[in-house]
């Protein structure tokens, strides 16, 4: 792997593994779809232009190598039933109500993402990311009024969502 | 745009996440190059051979075999070329804004249902060509009786083993893309999981 490459892809490592939350509730999964999306983008990198920003380009990449995976795993369920693992270790265990709370939001909002249509789901996660109306518009392929109007209501809902907790 | 200070996105940011295994994503690398490498090698080495052994073996055929044997070569460098064409837009990796790449991929879906249907009907295809072709030998006594009839048997016997069972295997493929191709719309419009 190249030296500045492998250096991009561990900067953007979280960003990556997010994407591939947004996609796969299932632990197995989740973990081969974080390998593809990392593979697609090293691959990929190595186009880059730098008409955008690297994340924005890395986003792009990343999103739609997950909807391609998501497609062709058509016959697997997109839930944890069948994992033998029944969860991943989290590194540190929440031990306060605050941090239990926490938890759980997270864990309501990515259920809520994962419902949303595909444009919805990566418009906000996108925005989560810290990308503007211009660049999420540009990897959308949609206009940035429209990436607003989407983003708008998928807020809304997420903040729903967490607000039951 | 929301900034740093928005309760969604640092919420957001605060997910325990996975960390790609770096060793792991060069090997698959070099195990996907190995396997592309493989499948153009058989693209190529099952239009030759062929070609190779009618041209070997011409002096042998009599021309209506010959002529056959051409044919369905050549028609069979077309299918292979529609098949390619079909799978120009099988990347492993996509920069094109989403919505292109959703277009792509629904596309490709449906080529690969399209390559799916055509290997099923290649089996009654296969089947009406060799009932021609040995129809043919049998009307113009190029074999005597009894040794056309231990070819037929042959024949016959293989044709009714392979046949049903690449009917089932691209059975199988085309349900699974129709199925594809069904979860990506599903996902267009949101609420499964």
């Amino acid at each position: 792997m190249s030296k500045d490459f492998s250096q991009v892809l561990q900067e953007h490592a979280a960003l990556l593994g997010r994407v591939a939350a947004t996609y796969e509730a299932n632990f197995h999964m989740r973990q081969e779809l974080l390998q593809e999306i990392t593979l697609a983008v090293w691959q990929a990198l190595d186009k880059f232009k730098g008409d955008s920003s690297v994340k924005t380009y890395i986003l792009r990449v990343a999103h739609n190598k997950a909807i391609t995976h998501v497609a062709y795993h058509a016959k697997q369920p997109r839930n944890d039933s069948y994992c033998e693992m029944a969860s991943p270790e989290p590194s540190h265990r929440p031990s306060t109500d605050e941090q239990i709370d926490q938890q759980q939001q997270i864990q309501l909002m990515l259920a809520q993402v994962r419902k949303m249509p595909i444009q919805a789901r990566q418009v906000v996660t996108m925005s989560m990311e810290g990308l503007s109306y211009d660049e999420i518009a540009d990897a959308c392929g949609i206009s940035p009024s429209n990436a607003g109007v989407v983003l708008n209501r998928a807020r809304k809902v997420l903040m729903e969502s967490i607000q039951h907790v | 745009m929301y900034d740093n200070q928005d309760p969604l996105s640092q919420l957001w940011q605060r997910q325990e996440m996975l960390q790609p295994d770096f060793t792991q994503v060069s090997k698959k690398w070099r195990k996907v190059r190995f396997k592309q490498r493989c499948y153009v090698a058989l693209d190529f080495f099952s239009l030759v051979i062929p070609f190779a052994i009618i041209w070997i073996k011409a002096d042998q055929l009599d021309i209506f075999t010959l002529t056959l044997a051409l044919s369905v070569m050549s028609l069979s460098v077309v299918v292979v070329i529609y098949i390619t064409w079909l799978r120009r837009f099988s990347l492993s990796w996509s920069n094109v804004p989403t919505d292109q790449h959703i277009q792509r991929l629904q596309k490709q879906i449906q080529n690969n249902i399209k390559i799916a249907t055509l290997s099923l009907h290649s089996v009654w295809f296969v089947v009406v060509m060799f009932i021609v072709f040995y129809g043919v030998l049998y009307f113009f006594e190029v074999f005597p009786v009894d040794k056309l009839m231990r070819k037929v048997l042959v024949v016959a016997a293989i044709n009714t083993v392979a046949m049903p069972c690449i009917w089932i295997w691209a059975a199988r493929r085309k349900k699974r893309f129709c199925n594809e191709l069904a979860e990506l719309n599903q996902l267009l419009k949101g609420t499964k999981n």
